[in-house]
């Protein structure tokens, strides 16, 4: 009797999901950025011991259906973040806390938390095309890539620096190479995977620039894989605030069972 | 005819040793053959139910992607109806419906990755041994009730009674949820099964995905595993051309494959010892045509011909054939029926082993055709040929040469 | 005449003619050729698929045993106590320097120590589960992975970095030598870890489970938060038959650990091997009764057709035994000759396959059953020698009886015929 192997569903290896997070918003007045790493690194280093809340949307789209889930998100840092499904019924309640590289799942249903163990890390969040791991990976660009500066293009009236991150040797990094499009106002508005054949497999695009609380970011982004061209996963910004004091109890797993002060 | 006969088979109690033997050879060759082949065949036919009563059942209904990609989302709908069809098909014993997907469970502080099985206990009671092998508790009875594999429960540092959280992906990626309380431990001897597996009542399971009417697989009992590829054909006309139908077969292609390499690595064997006892009966023949010179001189000189003395050694072949078949088919009928419902035990050492693997310990024979006809039909053919090679030499008897040769 | 019986009747074989008796034996062969041909066919047929028959046993016995041995086990596996739970960096020890040195001061005896965890492994498209094993290629001289076809290369020594897969995992992750695999895995403390390797080598195994179940890096490269020199298992291979390890012996060097033998890692594997030399003996007799029928024809009918020839013997002073004698010497030539013969055909029959038959066509069924789809074949000496010497017991005895018979009958009423 053989059982069959336990089905894993596509993983995703990319950085980070906080790329579209509001504490990327690039300050309109950076001079001339000198080369890649420091244009990563910046957008990076803004977001170090910054706070933000906001409210999003995510629309998964499949051949056969389309699901939209709302969701309010808390971060802390790049290493804390606290994520609650508000809608639809089936999926309120449902929470993500993330310390560090670890997280953990709460289900209203069962009114208990559970811890993600590693091996579990890969499998897809929510149904969408992002994994797990997708929301805990942090400084990875800088510390796992070797960065370069690539051709420069055009959007929406502003230069565009395409920003090649080639993994170091032996970095537990699957892609062949990534790049990056960064604005010169330091806006992200795309990131394509390219496996080691050099084969683009799956690309993020922003859709739309806004502002929100006064700052100008990627609020509207797809994440799609190129071989499935009729499936994707949009994420939208539809609320934001920065900066805000948000209490120290918020991120623990108290907090994510019970809820806390600031999450009503 | 009736004449030649009448003197073949005198002629062959002419010399009751030798003739005794040869049909004690025949005998032995049919007996030692048949039983073989009876127990290939009958420890096949255990191999086959063991492994399809365990979980697979005979036949499998499912989503086309199953095979290739099995997922939470790959589901046969109508679930009802189809139930429904399929047991209007003859032969049908029982139709389960089961869920089967990957999940993650936690017991207090731990978590681990497991496969969950969803299945309706009671109705399956009777027909899948996989929910016997519990070696501590007993199965699921109320809705929240659930097995969980030996090795998985020490893992979990779980215990009977304990309660496991059981998370999983619905097939829209919605957050899935059940809590259920362990109601026994699974022991089935498979590694894998007892650290993987999590067994729930099936309508818990379809409760927590949100599912309505749906299921994963139809699992089919019906007929013996042998007729399963029959059965298969019947249901899929039944059911409608979306859904896959396979028969268990196609589910575990290994199991076949091994019996067919037993089976095939039988023939050797059988070939050996089939060559052997012919050649025993080439030699009596050869012995034979050397001893009754004189007398065939004597009919070729009385007019006979030659093909009419070789045809007369074919008859007395042949009434060795019938007698040593005789023989050999009735201890034949007689070890199989004992092997059939007493069983050869394996020997202590063996046994243990196989209690724990849930095997049986004793082989059974099978009543199957080819026991019975392979050494029969071969011999027949083999033996006529004997007699006919040795005498070819009758062709060139010189009748008045021969008759003066002494006895 | 008296005197010759006197002495003759205090020690049975001294008067024994023996050259004389041998030349009447070889010239009565000689005499019936076509008959004591066939006889020769038979014999010779019967040995000759015994010796193969023999030889494809003997080789299903040794893949077992080797495959058996060699899925990463050996003889004896140490892992620590409740390792075979809960598998992974954690239940990583040091192992006693004393202990190692004993082993290796032990004749024939070798080991090598490992690290094995669970984990998974990602390529950009697929991701599966694996059992990730640091090994030192250099001393792996005995398990299966000294012995698959490789293509590229084991990384040697702790740089540079690198990961050997099987080619059917590889094939799944659509990967190949010169792309990067990412690997996750729980570290010595628990804590999940993951690391990029450059695949270096792929490895073909007879059987694809093999390929699909275990990826190999360097020992070195995998130890992260186990203490220096750590490992999961100490495999254990004790070659030659003399003085086999026992548990006792083990446990007492390795206090705490749990101790198992192949035997008690393989249960399925270890029955079916000490069932094998039972059925080869099995066979044999059923096919020496096969042979029997014929050969006790045609012994038996050659004692009757010379009980005159035996009178006339007799009559000239020739003894009872020297008769037996003398009629067993003339089978048992024949049973030589047959038996040499066959063990010589069989043989070469086995050296015709080159050692192993292909059954690519079953390699599925086989894996279950724990072959691989490469069908040994052995000849064991031991195996020669036990076939010819019972073969020839058997044809003394087939002899035997019918010439005890003749040999009853009075000397005089055997000349003048009756």
């Amino acid at each position: 009797m053989r059982t069959k192997r336990l089905s894993w569903i596509l993983l995703l290896s990319f950085p980070v999901v906080s790329w579209t997070s509001p504490v990327f918003a690039a300050d309109p007045h950076a001079a001339n950025p000198v080369d890649a790493a420091t244009l990563i690194s910046k957008a990076i280093d803004r977001t170090r011991g910054i706070t933000s809340h906001a409210v999003m949307t995510m629309r998964i789209v499949r051949p056969a259906w389309q699901r939209e889930i709302t969701m309010e998100a808390w971060t802390r840092g790049r290493e804390d973040a606290l994520i609650r499904f508000t809608a639809p019924a089936r999926d309120r309640g449902n929470a993500t806390l993330k310390l560090g590289e670890r997280m953990w799942t709460f289900t209203p249903k069962l009114n208990r938390t559970v811890r993600l163990p590693a091996s579990l890390m890969s499998q897809s969040w929510a149904g969408s095309d992002f994994s797990y791991d997708d929301l805990s990976r942090t400084d990875n660009l800088l510390t796992r890539y070797v960065l370069t500066l690539g051709e420069r293009t055009e959007h929406e009236g502003h230069g565009v620096h395409h920003v090649i991150a080639e993994p170091k040797p032996d970095a537990p990094v699957v892609w062949g190479r990534e790049e990056i499009l960064v604005r010169d106002d330091d806006v992200v508005i795309g990131h394509r995977f390219f496996d080691q054949d050099m084969q683009l497999v799956k690309a993020m695009e922003t859709l739309a620039v806004r502002e929100l609380s006064g700052r100008t970011f990627a609020t509207r982004t797809r994440m799609r894989k190129l071989e499935t061209p009729d499936a994707w996963t949009e994420v939208e910004w539809r609320e934001a605030t920065f900066d805000l004091e948000l209490p120290d109890d918020l991120f623990t797993l108290f907090s994510l069972q019970h809820g806390s002060s600031a999450a009503r | 005819m009736n004449t030649l006969l009448a003197i073949g088979i005198r002629n062959v109690n002419r010399n009751r040793r030798r003739s005794g033997l040869t049909v004690a050879g025949i005998a032995f060759a049919i007996w030692l053959v048949g039983v073989s082949a009876a127990l290939q065949d009958g420890s096949y036919r255990l191999q086959r139910q063991t492994a399809t009563d365990l979980m697979t059942g005979h036949v499998q209904l499912s989503h086309p992607e199953w095979p290739a990609r099995p997922g939470v989302e790959q589901l046969i709908s109508d679930v009802a109806r189809l139930t429904q069809r399929i047991e209007g098909v003859p032969g049908i014993e029982a139709v389960f419906p089961r869920m089967q997907f990957f999940g993650m469970a936690a017991v207090a502080e731990n978590s681990v990755a497991v496969q969950v099985l969803g299945l309706e206990f009671s109705r399956e009671e009777g027909h899948t041994t996989l929910i016997r092998r519990i070696s501590e508790g007993r199965t699921p009875t109320a809705v929240d009730e659930a097995l969980i594999g030996a090795a998985l429960a020490r893992n979990l540092d779980a215990h009977v009674g304990d309660e496991v959280a059981i998370l999983a992906s619905d097939p829209s990626g919605a957050m899935a949820a059940m809590s259920v309380r362990i109601s026994g431990l699974l022991q089935t001897g498979v590694a894998d099964l007892d650290r993987l597996f999590v067994l729930v009542p099936y309508a818990a399971a379809a409760d927590s995905l949100g599912m309505q009417d749906q299921a994963h697989l139809l699992v089919v009992r019906g007929g013996r595993p042998e007729t399963s590829p029959d059965l298969a054909a019947c249901i899929r006309s039944e059911v409608p051309q979306s859904i896959l139908v396979r028969p268990w077969q196609a589910v575990m292609p290994e199991i076949e494959e091994a019996i067919e390499l037993d089976r095939l690595g039988g023939y050797p064997f059988y070939g050996v010892i089939l060559f052997l006892v012919t050649f025993s009966v080439a030699n009596t023949f050869v012995m034979v045509v050397f001893e009754r010179i004189r007398e065939f001189g004597m009919l070729r000189s009385l007019g006979m011909q030659p093909l009419g003395i070789i045809g007369l050694l074919q008859i007395e072949s042949m009434v060795l054939w019938l007698a040593g078949a005789v023989v050999g088919l009735l201890l034949l009928v007689i070890s199989v029926s004992v092997m059939a419902t007493v069983g050869i035990p394996l020997g202590e050492r063996l046994e243990a082993t196989l209690t724990q693997m849930y095997m049986p310990t004793r082989i059974y024979a099978a009543f199957s055709p080819r026991a019975f006809l392979i050494a029969p039909l071969v011999l027949l053919f083999t033996t006529q040929l004997a007699a006919f090679l040795p005498a070819l030499r009758i062709r060139h008897i010189q009748p008045a040469h021969a008759m003066r040769m002494g006895a | 005449m008296a005197r010759a019986n006197a002495a003759s009747s205090r020690i049975p074989f001294a008067d024994v003619p023996w050259r004389m008796l041998a030349r009447i034996g070889l010239r009565n062969l000689l005499r019936h050729r076509r008959r004591n041909g066939l006889l020769l066919i038979s014999v010779v047929t019967a040995v000759a698929s015994v010796t193969f028959l023999n030889a494809l046993m003997r080789g299903v016995q040794v893949d077992m045993f080797n495959s058996a041995r060699e899925n990463l086990n050996g003889d004896w596996l140490i892992v620590a106590a409740g390792y075979h739970d809960d598998p992974g960096l954690q239940q990583g020890f040091v192992p006693d320097p004393a202990a190692l040195a004993a082993l290796r001061q032990r004749e024939g005896t070798a080991f090598v120590q490992r690290l094995r965890t669970p984990a998974v492994i990602l390529s950009e498209r697929e991701t599966r589960g694996v059992e990730l094993v640091g090994i030192d290629p250099a001393e792996e001289t005995f398990s299966v992975i000294s012995r698959v076809q490789l293509e590229g290369a084991f990384p040697d020594g702790p740089q540079p970095r690198g990961i050997v897969l099987g080619q059917a995992l590889a094939d799944e992750l659509q990967t190949r030598i010169g792309k990067r695999v990412v690997l996750v895995f729980r570290d010595g403390s628990g804590v999940s870890h993951e690391a990029g390797f450059p695949v270096t080598g792929l490895f073909n195994a007879d059987g694809t489970l093999l390929e699909k179940r275990f990826a190999f890096v360097g020992r070195q490269s995998m130890a992260v938060a186990v203490p220096e020199g750590a490992a999961t298992e100490i495999s254990i291979v004790v070659s030659g038959d003399d003085s086999p390890l026992d548990a006792r012996a083990l446990e007492q060097v390795f206090p705490g650990r749990d101790v198992r033998s192949w035997r008690q890692l393989e249960p399925q594997t270890a029955a079916l091997f000490d069932m094998l030399d039972s059925i080869m003996y099995v066979w044999f007799g059923i096919i020496m009764a096969a042979l029997g029928f014929g050969l006790v024809n045609a012994l038996v009918t050659a004692i009757m057709e010379r009980r005159r020839e035996f009178g006339v013997m007799r009559c000239l002073g020739m003894n009872r035994i020297s008769v037996l004698v003398q009629v067993c010497m003339e089978s048992g030539m024949l049973m030589l000759a047959g038996v040499l013969l066959g063990t010589l055909f069989g043989s070469v029959l086995v050296s015709m396959t080159g050692g192993s038959i292909d059954l690519g066509r079953f390699a599925r069924g086989l894996d279950i059953v724990g072959f691989s789809s490469q069908m040994s074949l052995v000849i064991e000496h031991r195996d020669l020698l036990n076939v010819g010497l019972l073969s020839l017991l058997f044809g003394g005895l087939a002899s035997l009886i019918p010439a005890l018979r003749a040999n009853r009958v009075p000397a005089l009423k055997a000349v003048t015929g009756s």
